[in-house]
């Protein structure tokens, strides 16, 4: 009998080539987050979910200039960890305060 | 270039002028940009959750390599100019002193080595489901690795999932809750910075040319992976581990208890379930008192002094649904096999004659069972961190000990904790995690770090609770620094003096993050 859920597991053999794949680029060396959008998702979304038992506040619901963005990330608050400049950098914390004042705008509109 | 005047702490024993020599050196090896000093760079790392004053744990610098040579060339330095340095992967560490180092006693202001710019996935060998990793690889970068290049392979995370490392939380011997969730047990392989500079590959990394290295954990003679764990004998600069295959049905589960007492059956019920494999993975029984924290503050049921009276917690069992013990398990495999042993779970709960089960379909995506369900197979989430939202105050510490799989164990245990617990003013936030025979039994201490009396009172409290449970032969896993030397006691003099030797031999110097574990030169 032909199983079509061995479909995806046999191209997967053969676009590894049967090989390990292997050593990517240092993360940092190249922006350790493509945007300020993906930044946000992947660290502060997931306390900040905008649902009603998330861990931290709704963070579209108020505005946030850069400088409370930068302060709270650097040194943290209450559940909130501090984060240094080697897990998120200076511009990317600006592009998620940019992040999240566009989806304010939205909002807004 | 460095200044005399950023430097606010130098490690004991090392004057301000070796001091800065030393700076000088490590800034010609990793480049200015790569040593931090000064308040504003060294502010987000020295935050800790301890009961004590963070200003005694805190770094006198902070190193970011960015290669293997570059570590040797630092721990040299360090040698010449007896300058401590503490290793860490992602420094998320929480409840175990997060980038704290050292002991305080003697042992204050090392160097904190960061590696997160040491993040590099060397390996991924998509048929054998291993990988070889660099300190700095985040579980959520692992993760994205994986989908980005479809490959069927999860990993197994601890609750900081996203932010944490699989390196650092094996070196730590943590856990995760998939069925590799005893992370320890499924390293296999590193490459080791030893204290004089040397680089030790482990078992078959030491066979020039071997293809090995990730798949067989023994190699040849005395096994050495387990020494450069919870210790200070080396710093690892690679650690190889296995990926579970992604199982084609994965059915999450949760069983609700009404009664504190009924651990002791939940506990003799799942046992064999585990043992057989059944349930093959590291299944939580989460206390009502850790399943509220995660989606309320407690000051919705209770806001005055003291632990929360019984009253108010049988209050917010009842009006929030939560069991007094809340069971989270899983099931993988094929369908059939997953109906098969869905159908041995269900008839085991039914002979017991209490807890109720429901699925994923029956809960519909409410929190808790969400983050457990993605938990169970190695998603990214942080809702557990609602924990230090409970109390509020910012001061936590795991108190963990090890407990055998037995019903009667964990009656006495959870009694004995509370009872301690509930005296001195604090809630019993307590899970078990089970392992094969073995379980963690995990309580979270929380207190207000704000409030200097609530302070006081959980390391008088965190003093007691290792002390009792010590009379009656109990001892914790892990802890944070400022424990390390009394919980070294508890495991005895002859396992200290090993230690102490293998210390002396590896390390004459003692510049590898002196007083961990309790272990000294
Ligand atoms: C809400 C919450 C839930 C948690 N749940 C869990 C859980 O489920 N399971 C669990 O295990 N933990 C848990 N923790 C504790 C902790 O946050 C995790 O264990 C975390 O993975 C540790 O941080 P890390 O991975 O960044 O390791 P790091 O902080 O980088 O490392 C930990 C320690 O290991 C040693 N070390 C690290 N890297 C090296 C190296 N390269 N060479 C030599 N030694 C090194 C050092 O002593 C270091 O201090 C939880 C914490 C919180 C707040
Ligand atoms: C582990 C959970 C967690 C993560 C991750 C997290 N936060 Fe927070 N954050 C919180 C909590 C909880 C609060 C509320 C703090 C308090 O009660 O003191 C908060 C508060 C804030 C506030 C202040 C909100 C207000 O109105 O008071 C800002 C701004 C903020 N966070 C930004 C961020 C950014 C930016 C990130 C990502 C880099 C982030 N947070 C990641 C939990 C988190």
């Amino acid at each position: 009998m032909f199983d079509p859920r061995l479909i995806p597991a046999l191209a997967l053999v053969l676009a590894a080539g049967g090989t390990a794949l292997a050593d990517t680029p240092r993360l940092d060396a190249q922006r350790m987050f493509p945007s300020g959008e993906i930044a946000f998702q992947k660290i502060c979304a997931r306390c900040h979910t905008g649902r009603e038992d998330a861990v931290g506040p709704d963070l579209t619901a108020n505005d946030y200039d850069p400088d409370t963005i930068r302060h709270f990330a650097r040194h943290g608050s209450g559940p909130m960890p501090a984060f240094t400049e080697s897990m998120v950098d200076a511009v990317t914390l600006d592009q998620i305060a940019a992040h999240l004042a566009s989806i304010r705008k939205e909002t807004e509109e | 270039m460095t200044t005399q005047r950023e430097i606010t702490v130098t490690p004991d024993g090392v004057s301000p002028e070796q001091f800065m020599q030393a700076l000088t050196r490590f800034e010609s090896v990793v480049g200015p940009d790569n040593v931090l000093i000064g308040e504003d760079r060294l502010t987000p790392y020295r935050k800790t959750m301890m009961p004590v004053a963070d200003e005694d744990y805190a770094m006198s610098a902070v190193l970011q390599p960015t290669s293997a040579e570059q570590v040797q060339e630092i721990v040299r330095i360090c040698n010449d100019f007896g300058v401590p340095v503490w290793p860490t992967s992602t420094g998320r560490n929480f409840g175990y002193g997060t980038y704290a180092q050292g002991s305080a006693q003697g042992h204050r202001h090392q160097v904190v080595i960061d590696f997160r710019h040491m993040n590099r996935i060397l390996e991924v060998d998509a048929e054998l489901g291993t990988a070889l990793l660099e300190p700095g690889v985040t579980y959520q970068q692992l993760v994205d690795y994986l989908e980005e290049n479809d490959i069927p392979l999860w990993v197994s995370c601890p609750a900081p999932s996203a932010i944490a490392s699989p390196v650092g939380n094996t070196l730590d011997r943590g856990v995760g809750y998939t069925p590799y969730g005893e992370h320890f047990m499924m390293q296999c392989g590193m490459e080791v910075v030893l204290p004089n500079g040397d680089l030790l590959r482990t078992a078959m990394g030491g066979v020039e040319g071997s293809n090995s290295w990730q798949v067989f954990k023994w190699g040849y003679g005395p096994y050495l992976d387990g020494i450069f764990t919870q210790s200070n004998y080396g710093i690892v600069t690679k650690m190889g581990l296995w990926l579970m295959p992604k199982p084609p049905a994965y059915k999450p589960f949760y069983i609700r208890f009404r009664d504190d007492d009924d651990i002791a059956e939940i506990v003799d019920m799942m046992r064999p379930l585990r043992m057989a494999n059944i349930i093959p993975n590291a299944v939580v029984f989460a206390h009502a008192l850790w399943e509220a924290p995660a989606v309320i503050p407690r000051s919705k049921y209770y806001d005055g002094p003291g632990a929360m009276p019984q009253a108010d917690i049988e209050r917010m069992k009842e009006a929030e649904g939560f069991g007094a013990w809340n069971v989270y398990a899983a099931l993988y495999g094929t369908p059939e096999q997953i109906e098969v042993n869905w159908k041995i779970v269900t008839d085991a709960v039914r002979a017991l004659g209490k807890g109720e089960i429901f699925t994923q379909e029956d809960m519909a995506g409410t929190e808790p069972f969400e983050y457990r369900a993605a938990l169970m197979r190695g998603g990214m989430n942080l809702q557990e961190f609602g924990l230090y939202r409970w109390r509020g105050g910012g001061g936590s510490m795991w108190f963990a000990p090890v407990t055998v799989a037995k019903g009667s164990e964990t009656l006495k245990q959870t009694r004995m904790a509370m009872e301690i617990l509930n005296r001195w003013g604090f809630d019993y936030c307590g899970e078990y995690i089970v392992g094969m025979r073995d379980m963690h039994h995990v309580i979270d201490l929380l207190f207000d770090k704000t409030d200097p009396e609530d302070t006081r009172n959980a390391h008088a409290c965190m003093t007691e609770l290792i002390q009792t449970f010590r009379q009656h032969g109990y001892a914790v896993y892990r802890t944070n620094n400022a424990f390390m030397e009394q919980v070294a006691d508890c495991y005895g003099p002859v396992q200290r003096q090993v230690n102490q030797t293998l210390k002396r031999a590896l390390d004459p110097n003692g510049i590898i993050a002196p007083g961990k574990s309790g272990i000294t030169v």
